[in-house]
């Protein structure tokens, strides 16, 4: 391009210059002429206007200090990088200005050519910086959010070890405590063995105990019966004699029958005690429950007993209050009493034998008989309803003034507590002994089987 | 070490091109307790106009100003971990791009960073990212701020563009446009003619006036 106004075109040799060659007016700056490769790059004309309308703000101030203070043709250039706007700038080109030589109002600005290769280079140095710096931060964001994470994490895996602490601790003290039970319970296990041994033990000497029990009573009850069939034999052939049927007795043979007679009478009821006895220990008595009045069972006792009274010498008297009825087994009951009766006719010495009878407010009857005689001491009135306790006979070793067998009381009390009552003593000495029946109004339910008294 | 003399050293360190002692002096700052934000705003960012303005007056070539930047990049990227180690804040995010043909963006990079200092999410993407890959990022992350940066005026254009796709992506309740670079500094108005809703000269009046904005 040329400008006639100045006249004078670009050398040739700058023409053909690889980089851009640009001729500027100086010092306004309007684009004289060019090479071209400048407009070819940024797509753009520049001839006729001013280059400071292709370039930036700061490009603009660098220019103006070009033009103003181009060196002179004989000084050496140095290096300006402006910024031309146009296709892809990216970067400022690097110009010379020189001052061509007489030419006052001329300035060329010229471009040190760029190798293509490094300018691709650069670029990718460039972004390869970029990237990394990008990567760097996008690394650390994600290992400062990662860094939090886990920060929570171990938060909670602390909290987690320290529930996992507190569980294991309560684990302990339950295993502890179930060790303790686990003693608790072996021990347990050993007391109840204990016991179980105990209990077969005192089984086995039950059974032993019952076994002699009942043998026993079975030898007391075939002896009772092996005996009672002699003794009948005796009595009937003594009254057989006494009624003269073998002939007459004189005097003295009479008296000597009579004698064995009241011998074989005394055995007789020895007998009929022991059985009885037997029975009752044995448990195999069964009550037959009836509503009686106590009076008549009294009269009936004083009837059987009355030979033996009017014999002793004893009035016998009774006392009846109203409502003295009970339930219970007429011939049991009728049994005690007649043993109480006995018992007083038999130790009354003659002084009269009073049974009195109440009905007390629980419902339970008491029937009292009362004698004269000369009282039981304090010291043996436990003993009296043992079996074979006689106390005259123990002190004197003679029994010519009582007649008995040292069992009345022991049955007459075994035989009460069978109808679910009692035999109860109180004496004074000197003044005579009280027997109390007690009988309820009802007997409990009837005791099964044997019940082991205090042993053999 | 005073920030001054912090400035100063780190300058020197970088017209040299000397990475190394760039690096010892952000290290003895920081040793001596001077804070991340201090060394944005008071050595980063000064230093980098320094250089440009060095460049401007024809005292350093632009390859001694790339350099002065790539050294400062690395040297941002350095104190990451420290950055991100502070407890997240409220968490608006801000999306930072150097739109299309853009390849200026230390400036955006220390907008971001320093937001995140401020308890920002930012997502930056980088320098050149084409307006598609921008708007598909805006349309998925839905972020409250986009930031969008220019260095020279032929840029203009295509940053125009931008900031229209981006209202376009979401034109109900779409995120604020902010955009900043050289052009923006020298005319303050060219923001609104680009179809922007904010634009500051520097990090510091970027992150106050983003904050003013939403703390209204």
């Amino acid at each position: 391009m040329k400008n006639t106004a100045v006249g004078t075109p670009l050398h040739p040799a700058l023409r053909a210059f690889p980089g851009a060659v640009v001729e500027l007016s100086s010092p306004d700056g309007v684009v004289l002429d060019s090479n071209g490769v400048l407009e070819r790059r940024l797509e753009r004309r520049l001839a006729g206007r001013p280059l400071a309308e292709a370039l930036d703000a700061s490009s603009r101030a660098k220019l103006e200090r070009i033009l103003t203070h181009v060196p002179e043709a004989d000084q050496a250039p140095s290096a300006w990088e402006l910024m031309v706007e146009g296709k892809d700038t990216f970067h400022p080109h690097t110009f010379y200005p020189l001052r061509a030589e007489g030419e006052d109002g001329r300035v060329w600005l010229v471009e040190l050519p760029r190798d293509p290769r490094f300018a691709g280079m650069y670029d990718e140095l460039n972004a390869v910086s970029s990237e990394q710096a990008l990567t760097q931060r996008q690394l650390s964001k994600e290992k400062a959010r990662l860094g939090r994470a886990l920060d929570e994490l171990e938060r909670e895996s602390a909290e987690n070890s320290r529930l996992s602490r507190t569980l294991q601790a309560q684990n302990e003290e339950m295993e502890a405590q179930n060790e303790e039970l686990l003693a608790m319970t072996e021990e347990l296990h050993a007391g109840q063995e204990q016991l179980l041994q105990l209990n077969h033990q005192l089984e086995r000497r039950t059974r032993e105990l019952q076994l002699a029990l009942s043998a026993r009573n079975r030898f007391y009850a075939s002896m009772s019966h092996e005996l009672r069939t002699p003794i009948n034999a005796v009595m009937g052939y003594n009254d057989l004699l006494l009624a003269s049927v073998y002939g007459p007795l004189n005097e003295r043979q009479e008296l000597a029958i009579e004698r064995s007679q009241r011998a074989a009478q005394h055995l007789r009821e020895l007998v009929d005690d022991v059985l009885d006895l037997s029975r009752l220990e044995a448990g195999r008595e069964v009550l037959e429950l009836e509503t009686v009045e106590i009076r008549g069972l009294v009269e009936e006792a004083f009837e059987a007993l009355r030979p033996a009274a009017d014999a002793a010498g004893t009035p016998l008297h009774v006392s009846v209050e109203e409502g003295c009825t009970v339930r219970t087994d007429p011939r049991r009951a009728r049994q005690v009493i007649a043993h109480l009766v006995s018992n007083a006719v038999k130790f009354g010495k003659g002084a009269p034998v009073v049974v009195r009878c109440r009905r007390e407010r629980s419902g339970e009857v008491v029937v009292e008989v009362t004698d004269g005689g000369r009282g039981i001491p304090t010291e043996d009135l436990i003993r009296i309803f043992d079996e074979f306790v006689q106390l005259e006979r123990d002190e004197n070793g003679d029994s010519s003034g009582v007649d008995g067998t040292g069992l009345g009381l022991p049955i007459a009390r075994r035989m009460a507590r069978l109808l679910g009552g009692d035999v109860e003593v109180s004496s004074t000495e000197g003044v005579g002994s009280t027997f109390r029946l007690v009988l309820p109004a009802a007997p409990p339910l009837p005791r099964i089987g044997p019940k082991p008294e205090d042993g053999d | 070490m005073t920030t001054e003399e912090a400035y100063s050293a780190y300058l020197a360190a970088v017209v040299s091109g000397s990475r190394r002692e760039a690096f010892g002096v952000v290290d003895r700052a920081l040793a001596e307790g001077t804070e991340l934000r201090a060394l944005y705003l008071e050595v980063f960012q000064p230093a980098l106009r320094e250089v440009g303005r060095l460049w401007q007056e024809n005292r350093i070539t632009v390859a001694e100003e790339h350099l002065a930047t790539a050294i400062t990049q690395a040297a941002m990227a350095r104190l990451y971990d420290r950055l991100f180690a502070a407890p997240a804040g409220h968490g608006r995010l801000l999306l930072a791009a150097c739109a299309d043909v853009e390849r200026h963006e230390v400036g955006l990079r220390m907008i971001c960073d320093i937001l995140e200092m401020e308890g920002w999410d930012t997502v930056f993407l980088g320098a050149g990212v084409p307006v598609e890959a921008l708007v598909e990022m805006v349309r998925e992350r839905r972020p409250d701020v986009v930031a969008l940066s220019a260095s020279i005026g032929p840029h203009l254009p295509r940053l125009r563009e931008a900031v229209r796709a981006v209202r376009a992506a979401v034109p109900e309740g779409g995120p604020l446009i902010a955009v900043g670079g050289r052009p923006f500094m020298d005319d303050p108005e060219l923001a609104e003619q680009v179809g922007a809703d904010l634009t500051a000269t520097d990090a510091a009046e970027a992150a106050a006036r983003l904050r003013e904005h939403f703390e209204r």
